[in-house]
């Protein structure tokens, strides 16, 4: 990706934090004497982590799985749309980055690794399954929001506001929903889970130009079946 | 610059993925074109709405069930793949990946062209919920290249078997090959049947990153 020259604007930054960044919320749960133990591990990459799982480490495997669980279902949920199946789905990528640790290479980053698997096992489920399960179609779900845009722009505190979240989300779940596979999986890696130009040609195995005409593609569609609301939506 | 590259490049401005001389080539067109400035905006409002989606919540103990799933796999207890990444492909989308393979193909593609016909009249399509397949074809892997170079629609020719039901797409998704499809090593004939490219002969389409150069199928 050749870097910006653009100042500060509204736009969407191109590099997302990296993966391996320390989350402050990794010790958040732990009990007071694991939190001292895991501070340095926090502060550790994913791929020195890794090295320490190679070597037998499960506090440092513990590590790993707080710091990409919330990710790694996220990916998982939406691609198959089926909250309790991707957490079962997301256990199981983890179980296999553990089982195949030994096959990691460091030269590779690993939050590409492993949103491979899991957008690999992701897939499978649904070449699995015929039906998607509980996805609404968008049509009846614009409808059941009436003034969508007014809706939709609607940000307000409480829990009004919450219900209205949700239905945003079933709303643009729907749509990603409608579009062909491939361009499902690029806008999820991309717009969703935030990963880099880079990064999806690594996780999917395709070519950079292919990743940025699928993007386009994919965002443009989308567009269009979002237009009634996106219309009123006002821009950030 | 045109509203027609305007519009390919507004994904890569938005991701910031423009040189700065193509940077200020659209920003000068945005600022005098309402049309692509009113795109740029919706653009804008859709990545708002999925940046927005809250990350999924794995739920309480799944560290936990990890690593008892784990016990159970050391145990001997619990079944998994000897390969931590690979996709499980289907029959269509096995012979694509052999066939994509440089030194199978001048050697092995009729062969493997009848084969792949037989297969797809047996099986008569595909149960994995259209999410790996053609939307049209119900063809694992035999993917949107198939239309993008066949300028008649079988279904309306009225052609018999294993084609008769298949529709193309809308003409956008033929708009800009890129280069996947030139990988794809069969198409249809005049007749609906499939048959290997290079028996048709060569065909130019537009390539997808710059509509002013062609490229060619030759196999």
């Amino acid at each position: 990706m050749s870097p910006s020259k653009s100042g500060q604007d509204s736009r969407t930054p191109a590099e997302p934090a990296p993966e391996s960044r320390v989350n402050a919320d990794e010790t958040r749960d732990m009990p007071a004497a694991e939190q001292n133990d895991s501070l340095s591990l926090t502060e550790l990459p994913d791929e020195d982590l890794m090295e320490k799982i190679v070597e037998g480490s499960e506090a440092a495997f513990a590590q790993l799985v707080r710091r990409y669980q919330g990710k790694v279902t996220n990916l998982v949920h939406r691609f198959i749309y089926d909250r309790d199946r991707a957490a079962e789905i997301a256990q199981e990528v983890f179980l296999r980055v553990y089982l195949h640790r030994k096959r990691y290479r460091r030269s590779g980053r690993f939050s590409t690794w492993i949103y491979t698997i899991a957008a690999n096992l992701a897939k499978n489920e649904i070449r699995r399954k015929s039906r998607l399960k509980g996805v609404m179609s968008l049509d009846s779900l614009l409808e059941a929001t009436g003034d969508s845009g007014a809706f939709l722009a609607d940000k307000r505190p409480g829990p009004e506001s919450a219900a209205h979240q949700h239905q945003v989300e079933e709303i643009v779940m729907a749509a990603i929903h409608k579009l062909p596979m491939k361009y499902r999986e690029v806008i999820l890696l991309r717009d969703v889970q935030q990963l880099t130009y880079e990064e999806i040609e690594l996780v999917l195995s395709i070519p950079g130009g292919t990743v940025r005409s699928r993007i386009n593609r994919a965002r443009n569609q989308l567009k269009e079946m979002l237009e009634p609301v996106l219309k009123r939506r006002p821009a950030k | 610059m045109k509203c027609s590259e305007a519009k390919r490049r507004l994904s890569e401005y938005l991701d910031r993925d423009l040189t700065f001389e193509e940077e200020e080539r659209l920003r000068t067109h945005l600022g005098m074109c309402k049309e692509c400035a009113d795109e740029e905006e919706q653009l804008q409002c859709l990545l708002g709405l999925l940046h927005d989606l809250p990350e999924t919540d794995p739920g309480e103990g799944f560290l936990a069930a990890v690593q008892a799933r784990i016990a159970e796999a050391e145990a001997g207890q619990l079944e998994v793949a000897d390969e931590p990444v690979r996709e499980s492909l289907s029959v269509g989308e096995w012979l694509r990946e052999a066939l994509a393979s440089a030194w199978l193909r001048p050697a092995m593609g009729a062969a493997f062209g009848l084969g792949v016909g037989l297969l797809i009249g047996f099986s008569g399509g595909s149960d994995d919920g259209g999410a790996m397949t053609n939307p049209g074809t119900g063809m694992p892997g035999m993917a949107d290249n198939v239309e993008a170079v066949s300028d008649r629609n079988p279904a309306d020719a009225g052609v018999d078997g294993p084609f008769a039901d298949l529709e193309l797409p809308d003409s956008d998704d033929q708009e800009g090959l890129d280069e996947e499809y030139l990988l794809e090593p069969y198409m249809l004939d005049q007749e609906g049947q499939l048959v290997p490219r290079g028996s048709i002969g060569q065909r130019t389409v537009q390539s997808d990153r710059d509509s002013q150069s062609d490229v060619v199928i030759t196999f």
